[in-house]
């Protein structure tokens, strides 16, 4: 009987434990951007001064927090901090710009927000289409591991001086694995693209010049 | 037999336990991020409480397709929403959507101009799950000081995500919330006739 009252005990703890098995008062939402589209691949590689490939070495989804301005527009006196994440590629190769292989390259975006300067009362946490394949369903971010050893296209610029994050030596970045048959694979391609989300690395390289 | 029989009974109400256990655990925890077209995290009913910082006209010109005016009603196929404005300029933390004109610059990720965002700004936390203030931003170029098929487009769009849709890859473009918009060639500005009635079975 204390056998079957330790399992049921165990699996009680099992089964009422958050899914994410972290912090249990953190709500998912999507963030929603809207772009106008380049006419062309072209056209979007000449505004990313970086392009390399590279493979995750390390990940952060809560790297830095950043208060808000309480008189911004929307904002209100309660309104907590947002919260940055950070994501490092080591660079194998590079297509364009002002980077060395065997460097590490780390991005930053806006992982969520704290609802309040409360913490308790809890936090949202940020999910991005063009990041599918670096978030999970929880919007925590897949480790160096979960990735398997993938390649990713990396078009990057170093982050604007108006940053909300003021930390040196970081970027900005739109990532896209490449597949097996060398073709790079966008969630949601920032260009025109009739012939569907993929473009063949080449084809990228021939467009970089 | 005796001893055969007890094991059996206990064993059922080991199964009996663990079932138990199993639906109160899936009940009480958050709802899985959707991947579905229509999530349904945002507005709690039908009548949501919008703030703003722009006038009255700009309200009805943007929130025509989501919202029932008795003034300006120039479509046939309406949602059941109701849009109360609480007042000018005084969001709270109990707004639903707040929303304004703003100068975007470009996606820091892309180089793109942004043309509007939409995101959770305040949340109930689980077991509701429900975004408590949803902020909407439109790039005032492209919707305030250009009317047109495309700053109604960004309008129908990123209130689209206000009210739960996400993004639906559409090479026909009968509905506001493709991925991207072209200003030469914009998508349609207004919701499909599936979408308002998903609206008005959820809301």
């Amino acid at each position: 009987m204390r056998k079957w009252i330790a399992v049921t005990a165990g699996l009680l703890l099992v089964g009422c434990a958050s899914p994410t098995g972290k912090d249990p008062s953190v709500v998912v939402a999507p963030y929603h951007t809207l772009t106008v589209s380049f006419e062309s691949l072209e056209e979007f590689l000449a505004q990313r001064p970086v392009i390399a490939t590279g493979r995750v070495v390390a990940v952060n989804d809560r790297a830095y927090e950043v208060p808000v301005d309480p008189n911004a527009e929307g904002n209100t006196e309660t309104d907590g901090p947002e919260i940055f994440g950070t994501i490092s590629f080591k660079i194998e190769t590079v297509l364009k710009g002002d980077i060395k292989p065997g460097s590490t390259l780390t991005i930053v975006y806006m992982s969520g927000k704290w609802n309040t300067k409360a913490k308790e009362d809890g936090r949202i946490a940020y999910t991005y289409e063009r990041m599918a394949h670096l978030q999970k369903n929880d919007a925590t971010l897949k480790t160096p591991a979960e990735h398997n050893d993938a390649t990713f296209v990396i078009f990057a610029a170093p982050k604007p001086a108006n940053d909300p994050v003021k930390a040196d030596n970081l970027y900005r970045a739109l990532t896209a694995p490449i597949n097996g048959t060398g073709q790079v694979v966008f969630t949601e391609p920032p260009f025109e693209s009739p012939a569907g989300a993929a473009v063949k690395l080449d084809e990228i390289k021939a467009a970089i010049g | 037999m005796r001893p055969v029989r007890g094991h059996i009974v206990r064993i059922n109400k080991f199964v009996a336990v663990l079932v138990a256990i199993l639906i109160t655990a899936t009940a009480l925890g958050p709802a899985p991020a959707s991947a579905q077209p229509f999530i349904l995290i945002k507005m709690d009913d039908r009548f949501f409480e919008f703030s703003s910082d722009e006038d009255n006209y700009d309200h009805h010109l943007f929130w025509n397709h989501f919202v029932y005016y008795q003034n300006f009603d120039e479509y046939d196929l309406r949602t059941d929403l109701y849009g109360i404005e609480q007042c000018r300029h005084c969001w709270g933390d109990g707004t639903d959507i707040v929303w304004f004109a703003y100068p975007l610059g470009t996606d820091p990720e892309t180089g793109a101009e942004i043309a509007g965002d939409e995101s959770c700004r305040k949340s109930f936390p689980p077991p509701n799950q429900v975004c408590d203030r949803a902020r909407v931003r439109l790039r005032e170029q492209y919707t305030r000081q250009i009317s047109g098929p495309a700053g109604f487009m960004i309008v129908c769009h990123e209130v689209g995500h206000a009210v739960g849709f996400w993004h639906q890859p559409d090479q026909t473009y009968q509905s506001c919330m493709v991925p991207r918009v072209n200003l030469s060639n914009p998508a349609s500005n207004v919701l499909t006739g599936s979408m308002i009635i998903d609206i008005n079975v959820y809301y």
